[in-house]
């Protein structure tokens, strides 16, 4: 008979027992390892998404204009909080609002959050604080530039892009987003180790502009200084390098908006007579008139299908070339009537008038150019003096850039390179030409006249001491609630620098300036003024070895006495017809004539109220980019951008129109769920 | 048989008394490891954030630079206060350089 005593009872038992557990332990290890080490995982380790640092936008010269800085958000729980007088210390040091602080110290309120981000060295006491919830953000820092911030735009909440380059360049300067997995201490707090960096993020591409901060600075202090002078709202400045169509600087300036978009590219207007010069070359170029070509300009007044044509400077004939010096409304009007009304229109088309360049820019205008069979009798003459079209600064920059480098219509840049993370070079702009417009021989002739127009025709305040500049102003009435306003005008100024050998086109207009309103007189200063400090400045891109050739002479510059307009009217005259000459004209000092609007301006041409059938360039939006972002987010910025969104089941927050397309604000978007 | 049962329970309690003195070990080695290693996540978490500050104050301190040495800033000043202008085209002194430096400067 077997004995069994107690302890081997107990013994059994504790081996039963053990070997239970080694059954579990072996189940749990070997059988469900991987179900419970996926738990243990999950309950140590929390996954972490990682912002990629948005690109950097640079000058053409390297200098950062916008880059990606880390800041600290700060949310204050006043109820937790322990010592409040401490903490009101802290924020008065930071420079928060008195407001903001009584609002801290009720501690009614269960959540504060202070508006302004900060520097993470400024609030490492004030982070460590009980009731302090301090949050990294990342956020754009720009140089102090309003005109740079014009250009690049902005970026919103959670780094989403808003406007102008960032929104434009999204795709390149967004880079790609990161995992990692943290460890979870035992009260939550996390731990980042780069042995658990899963997929690392991918910073953004870095884009180099074509834009030079120095020459941008010196455009945004001259337009500033321009607009309190002359008691104007505002003016745009366009700097555009001709020979390769890069834009140098876009300065816009508006009254009562300190940043804004650059609306040398969005705000068309009427160029007035500085559309003379481009209907000079064609009729040249066709050969329907030579430049020393006489023509009856009946003492100032001409008349036209019922509508009655002025000059400033009344002559009884004019040679091309002076109706250019002396922007003759009834000269240029004359002349034209040699084309037809389809070459008229495509003459405007070949300079790209009616269409954007194709700049990178988001909510670049058209302008305006309407089809030869909406044309009405009067539009003919309209046209010529620069009405019943309407053009961006940058389309007509384009097409003066034509004239300054032998005919090629160029199409503008703005981006000049783009590296990507590694610091490979992705793209480089090439310059491209879009057509021929003009001959090298006719731009040449052109730019000859152009010069006249600033040594002894309407703009001679544009005039540089020792070097040759040729331009044309313009001045043209503005509308003001879809009627041509009393005393409101645009005055505009075109400079092409040097006249020879050109390395600028200078475009300056100014919206309606209080006391001088001629072209003449209240742009082309400005435009001399940056002109000359471009020449001073060392880190402005123009070629020195060039220009010190074209040096034309070191004379102290001096105030040339006016010249008498039957002087240069007779210089060069060839007469052509039997027309008697006209009295002598009286010594005047010169202005650029300014072109009447049509009669019925108002009503069939008015930028407020623009045709049917051309989308109203105010009301053109982006499509904001959303793919990647979560739905509510994606909503919120196509809402924020003024359009309607449906949804449309599942996908990767694709939209229809694609994230950039150019829509009318209130467009219904189609927006795949992400 | 006494001897051989005395051996028995003397051997037991040694393995007994060895087996829990390398459980101590290896639980000590355990979470002085875990607590080396959570010392060390804290520091690398401190220097990441260190890291983070000086490199937003080296951004913030360039952008600084940069602003203040732009003709817009700089301009005003050196105007006002140093009565100095931007000189007109006849003032300035273009210096051809010679094509051997043109050259070397490309």
């Amino acid at each position: 008979m077997v004995r069994v005593n107690r302890l081997s009872v107990l013994h059994v038992a504790l081996a039963l027992f053990a070997l239970a557990l080694t059954a579990r332990a072996a189940k749990v290890q070997l059988l469900d390892g991987k179900i419970w080490g996926r738990a243990a995982e999950k309950q140590h380790l929390a996954q972490t998404s990682l912002d990629a640092p948005r690109g950097e936008i640079r000058d053409a010269a390297g200098v950062p204009l916008v880059r990606s800085q880390e800041r600290v958000r700060i949310a204050i729980a006043p109820p937790e909080v322990r010592d409040m007088r401490e903490l009101t210390r802290a924020l008065s040091r930071l420079g928060v609002g008195r407001s903001v602080i009584r609002r801290v110290s009720d501690r009614k309120h269960k959540w504060v959050e202070l508006s302004e981000t900060f520097q993470p060295s400024d609030v490492v006491v004030l982070a460590r604080m009980p009731g302090v919830h301090a949050r990294s953000v990342s956020e754009r820092l720009y140089v102090a530039s309003d005109g740079v911030r014009r250009i690049v735009g902005r970026t919103g909440s959670g780094g989403v892009a808003v406007d102008g380059l960032e929104l434009a360049l999204d795709s390149l300067l967004r880079g790609v987003r990161g995992r990692t997995a943290a460890f979870r201490g035992a009260n939550g707090e996390r731990y980042e180790s780069p042995d658990l960096l899963t997929e690392p993020p991918r910073a953004g591409s870095t884009v180099t502009l074509t834009i030079h901060l120095a020459l941008q600075d010196i455009c945004d202090r001259a337009l500033a200084e321009a607009a309190a002078h002359l008691g104007a709202e505002g003016g745009d400045i366009v700097v555009l390098d001709p020979r390769d169509g890069e834009v140098r600087c876009l300065a816009s300036r508006r009254a009562g908006s300190r940043v804004g978009a650059a609306t040398a590219v969005t705000e068309p207007f009427e160029p007035g007579s500085t559309l003379k010069p481009l209907y000079a070359g064609a009729l040249v170029e066709r050969g329907l008139a030579r430049v020393d070509e006489m023509i009856e300009t009946f003492d100032g007044r001409y008349t036209v299908a019922g509508r009655t044509i002025n000059d400033v400077h009344k002559a009884e004939r004019l040679s091309l070339a002076d109706v250019i010096r002396f922007s003759s409304n009834v000269g240029i009007a004359r002349f034209s009537e040699r084309l037809t009304d389809r070459e008229q229109y495509e003459l405007l088309r070949d300079y790209g008038f009616g269409t954007p360049t194709g700049m990178t820019y988001p909510s670049e205008a058209a302008g305006t150019l309407r089809e030869v069979r909406k044309w009405t009798a009067q539009s003919h003459a309209s046209l010529a003096i620069g009405y019943e079209i309407s053009v961006t600064p940058l389309q007509l920059a384009v097409a003066y850039g034509a004239i300054a480098n032998g005919g090629r219509l160029m199409q503008p840049a703005i981006v000049k390179s783009v590296q990507d993370a590694d610091g490979r070079t992705i793209y480089t702009h090439s310059p491209r030409v879009v057509r021929q417009v003009l001959t090298p021989e006719t731009c040449a002739t052109l730019r000859r006249i152009l010069q006249s127009v600033v040594d002894s025709g309407t703009a001679t305040d544009a005039e540089l001491a020792t070097f040759n500049l040729a331009g044309k102003s313009g001045t043209a009435r503005r509308t003001s609630g879809g009627r041509y306003g009393q005393g409101m005008y645009t005055s505009t100024f075109i400079g092409i620098f040097p006249g020879d050998d050109p390395q600028y086109v200078v475009l300056v207009k100014i919206d309606n300036p209080a006391k001088t309103y001629y072209g003449g007189k209240a742009a082309a200063p400005v435009a001399r003024n940056v002109i000359e400090a471009a020449i001073a400045s060392r880190s402005v891109n123009l070629d020195g070895r060039t220009l010190a050739a074209q040096k034309i002479r070191s004379a102290p510059r001096f105030d040339p006495a006016p010249v008498p307009l039957e002087q240069v009217v007779d210089a060069g005259a060839v007469v052509e017809d039997s027309a008697p000459r006209g009295p002598a004209l009286p010594p005047v000092s010169l202005v650029d004539t300014m072109p009447e609007p049509p009669l019925r301006g108002p009503i069939r041409f008015d930028l407020g109220r623009p045709l049917r059938d051309v989308p109203r360039t105010d009301s053109l939006v982006s499509v904001p980019p959303v793919a990647g972002l979560p739905l509510r987010v994606a909503v919120r910025e196509l809402h924020r951008a003024g359009l309607k969104v449906v949804l449309a089941g599942s996908g990767d927050g694709a939209t229809q129109p694609a994230a950039g397309a150019q829509v009318r604000s209130g467009t219904v978007v189609r927006l795949w769920r992400p | 048989m006494r001897s051989g049962g005395g051996w028995g329970i003397a051997s037991r309690g040694r393995l007994i008394a060895t087996t829990l003195l390398i459980f101590l070990v290896v639980a000590t080695s355990v979470v002085w490891r875990r607590t080396r290693g959570m010392a060390a996540a804290r520091s690398l978490q401190t220097l990441a954030s260190s890291r983070a500050e000086l490199e937003s104050r080296r951004l913030q301190l360039e952008s600084d630079i940069v602003t203040l040495a732009s003709r817009g800033k700089l301009g005003v000043r050196v105007e006002s206060r140093l009565g100095l202008h931007v000189p007109n085209d006849s003032q300035v002194i273009l210096l051809p350089l010679p094509a051997a430096a043109t050259r070397r400067g490309r």
